[in-house]
């Protein structure tokens, strides 16, 4: 049996996620490329034909979107580097039939590189619909490789396209054939030639392509080249025909900015081709997706219909998302009970049902309000809806230096932040992404509630408390786009990254995308919060309950919250409430109990009367703000921040979030302590 | 000097110098935005703060910063 191992290299939304579900969907395998958190999917098949199944195992990677290989976002550096340095077979291009021109630019700079490659003509079902007729051996013959059509979502052409790669990887390589105009191309033929009389032999994988390749990338000035061929003898014969190439073509260009000569040639070459291959059926009907675009991006409507679908969706996730959830709540409590019929109530009984069901459940929990969450925003990404929404909001969040986009995941922080470190996902430029991930914190999530409530029933009548709570939530976000603000012009500094986004065709959403994209997530949640979390949650519950036999004023927990309580002195608060907050670490939930376990009330909630009286008679106003505000500003939970250093790719991240919001926590709680004490006189 | 904000929905532009840097003109290159490509303005958002256009056969938005740096030409000023 022989492996073939086929990249499928593609433009963003022409498709590819879609086409790679239709070839095999039965083992796909999702994971990250190493070291980034870009999303990395592979498919491995046996190639069946007329006679048998075991000739060939086919290995499909697919490899994310990008509009050029230049480096420019992080998508596009993972493809380049891929392509330039992984061992392959052949490059399968996916292509856009609706959008050829733009599309063969990419095509271009693939031919480049001098690998076995096929061209699909994806999405040929729409581009039949819209009048447009692709010949596709004449685009075969131009482009010197061969051409399939498909449509994923019809999966025509899926099989023509597997027998293709076989053919292909049979096949001895031959060269794809751009061709540039009669400047660049004399030049190269001069360096093949030197290169064809020294018989040079490169077994690198980035030189090991054809002599006219490297003759190109010469001329395009690459890095790698050159350091790989300056070894090499030859190059004193070499340098002075690159140099004087080098010289003919800028007096031709007028200019000496090589990047920009073959951009340009790449375009001509795209343009003729396009020009050459298409005839386009005139269609007076306005395109649909322009219909749409009148209505959703509405001047005036535009924006109050996407809040109105995010509410839908903010109310489907947070309701319906509570039915599942307080069933995962019962299966783990009555987990934890058979685990202590099984395991008793000694240290085993303990460390299983309160360290590591706790734990495990705390995470599970939030598996529902994750897959309807994801759910939503994959709708909203595969119909193309995401790309209006960042349009709609960009005008806003650029000026605290954020993206449109950077609006999903921090309204989720309002419920949640585990789901909202998630959603930045969908911000594809580095910057954009960390920025909104390090000010998600700032919007209060559901389980700070509790101790808000708590704090504003103990501290002000029924109906003030209601506009506390508000103000708290609002300050909040004011706090977070400041932060934002803040944090772009001291911390991630530099120019402003560029808006330039393509705003996709509107499309019917495909069930099996959707499902294989929210399954993907749900499950890497799963593992990679819940491996940390167990350990995590095992942590606390032992800190709290050790030494054996002690209160929790005792347990090392008690002891860490009265050795850090000169930290908390100057913010006005005792030990009992360091604690509360060192406990808090693990989870906001956590906060409330503490207190009622450290002012012995015993077992209670936020609607505690008694704890509410406790807190008014022990603690000042000023600590209670001074409380509320550290609250407010530091890390959200184990959960969160696990789930925050895998986003952000790193636990370095964690340590600069950690050291961010406890600073300002910090800070500002002093600030409010003290402006509190003065206007109060107390 | 014409920019792309002077213009309103459904007018239509051509592009005569995009003056950017290096990456960003190869950006910009990469969606069909080049001299001398034409262009329909489809929609604008609040305060004409980003744009929607039609180029080629593919819809591609910027954001005012951007506009500023690519100079264009009105078309079909007669009408």
């Amino acid at each position: 049996m022989q492996k073939i191992t086929a990249v499928l290299a593609g433009q963003p939304n022409v498709g590819k996620s879609m086409l790679i579900n239709a070839i095999s969907d039965a083992h796909l395998k999702v994971g990250n490329f190493s070291g980034v958190t870009v999303d990395k999917s592979e498919v491995e098949f046996n190639y069946c034909d007329e006679k048998s199944c075991s000739d060939y195992e086919i290995h499909i990677v697919d490899l994310p979107g990008a509009y050029s290989l230049n480096n420019y976002t992080i998508e596009e550096k993972v493809s380049k580097n891929f392509l330039l340095h992984d061992d392959f077979d052949l490059i399968v291009n996916v292509v856009d039939s609706t959008n050829l021109e733009r599309n063969l630019l990419l095509t271009s700079e693939l031919l480049e590189l001098g690998k076995k490659m096929i061209v699909v003509l994806n999405m040929s079902d729409e581009a039949k619909k819209e009048g447009i007729d692709i010949d596709e051996k004449q685009l075969s013959t131009i482009l010197g490789v061969p051409v399939v059509k498909t449509s994923a979502k019809e999966e025509l052409g899926i099989k023509e396209l597997k027998e293709e790669i076989v053919k292909v990887y049979k096949k001895p390589f031959t060269n794809g054939k751009i061709i540039y105009s009669d400047v660049i191309e004399e030049e190269i033929e001069n360096l093949v030639s030197l290169l064809k009389v020294k018989k040079f032999d490169c077994k690198v994988p980035s030189c090991n392509i054809p002599l006219r390749n490297i003759a190109i990338k010469l001329l395009q000035e690459d890095k790698e080249i050159f350091t790989l061929l300056r070894k090499e003898p030859m190059w004193i014969e070499l340098e002075p025909i690159l140099q004087g190439g080098l010289e003919h073509i800028y007096i031709h260009y007028n200019t000496k900015d090589l990047e920009e000569i073959f951009d340009d040639e790449r375009i001509a070459f795209a343009r003729g081709a396009t020009l050459e291959v298409t005839k386009v059926e005139k269609k007076e009907k306005k395109p649909i997706t322009g219909k749409i675009d009148d209505i959703l991006l509405n001047k005036y409507f535009g924006i109050p219909i996407f809040l109105i679908l995010m509410w839908g969706l903010f109310q489907l996730t947070f309701t319906l998302g509570a039915i599942p959830m307080d069933w995962i709540d019962t299966f783990f409590g009555k987990l934890a009970d058979f685990s202590r019929d099984i395991f008793g109530n000694g240290f085993m009984g303990d460390l299983v049902a309160d360290g590591m069901i706790a734990g495990v459940g705390a995470v599970a929990m939030f598996l529902p309000n994750i897959i309807i969450l994801f759910l939503g925003i994959a709708l909203l990404e595969t119909t193309g809806y995401m790309s209006r929404v960042a349009f709609l909001l960009d005008g806003f969040f650029h000026k605290f230096g954020l993206h449109g986009k950077s609006f999903i995941p921090l309204v989720t922080g309002f419920g949640c932040s585990v789901p909202a470190y998630m959603a930045a996902r969908t911000l594809k430029n580095e910057k954009d992404k960390l920025l909104t991930l390090f000010i998600i914190g700032f919007m209060s999530c559901g389980a700070r509630l509790p101790i808000y409530v708590l704090f504003t029933g103990a501290f002000f009548s029924q109906s003030q408390a209601g506009n506390m709570l508000f103000l708290i939530y609002i300050a909040g976000a004011i706090l977070g786009l400041i932060s934002a603000k803040v944090l772009n012009i001291f911390v991630f500094k530099g120019e402003d990254e560029p808006f330039v986004m393509e705003m996709p065709k509107y499309r019917l959403p495909s069930f099996k995308l959707i499902y294989h994209t929210v399954y993907g997530q749900a499950k890497s949640y799963m593992k990679k919060a819940g491996t940390f979390i167990l350990a995590a949650s095992m942590l606390v519950w032992f800190a709290s309950n050790y030494p054996k036999g002690s209160d929790l004023e005792n347990s090392y927990l008690g002891q860490t919250g009265k050795v850090t309580a000169p930290f908390f002195h100057p913010l006005g608060m005792d030990w009992k409430m360091a604690v509360a907050l060192e406990a808090g670490l693990a989870a906001k939930e956590v906060v409330v109990s503490t207190l009622g376990v450290l002012y012995s009330v015993g077992e209670v909630d936020e609607q505690s009367t008694d704890l509410r009286s406790q807190i008014k008679k022990n603690i000042p106003i000023p600590s209670a703000i001074a409380f509320i505000v550290f609250v407010m500003i530091y890390l959200p939970c184990f959960a969160a921040s696990a789930v925050f250093a895998k986003e952000a790719g790193g636990w370095k991240y964690l340590v600069y979030l950690f050291v961010f919001t406890t600073t300002t926590a910090w800070i500002l709680s002093f600030t409010s302590y003290h402006i509190a004490k003065g206007v109060l006189g107390v | 000097m014409y920019k792309i904000y002077h213009l309103k929905v459904g007018d239509k532009g051509k592009i005569k110098e995009i003056k950017a840097g290096k990456s960003l003109k190869h950006r910009m290159k990469s969606f069909g935005l080049y001299n001398g490509v034409e262009f329909e303005v489809k929609n604008f958002s609040l305060g004409k703060r980003n744009v929607e256009l039609q180029v080629g056969n593919s819809l591609v938005a910027l954001r005012a910063g951007e506009m500023e740096k690519i100079e264009i030409e009105k078309l079909g000023e007669e009408r």
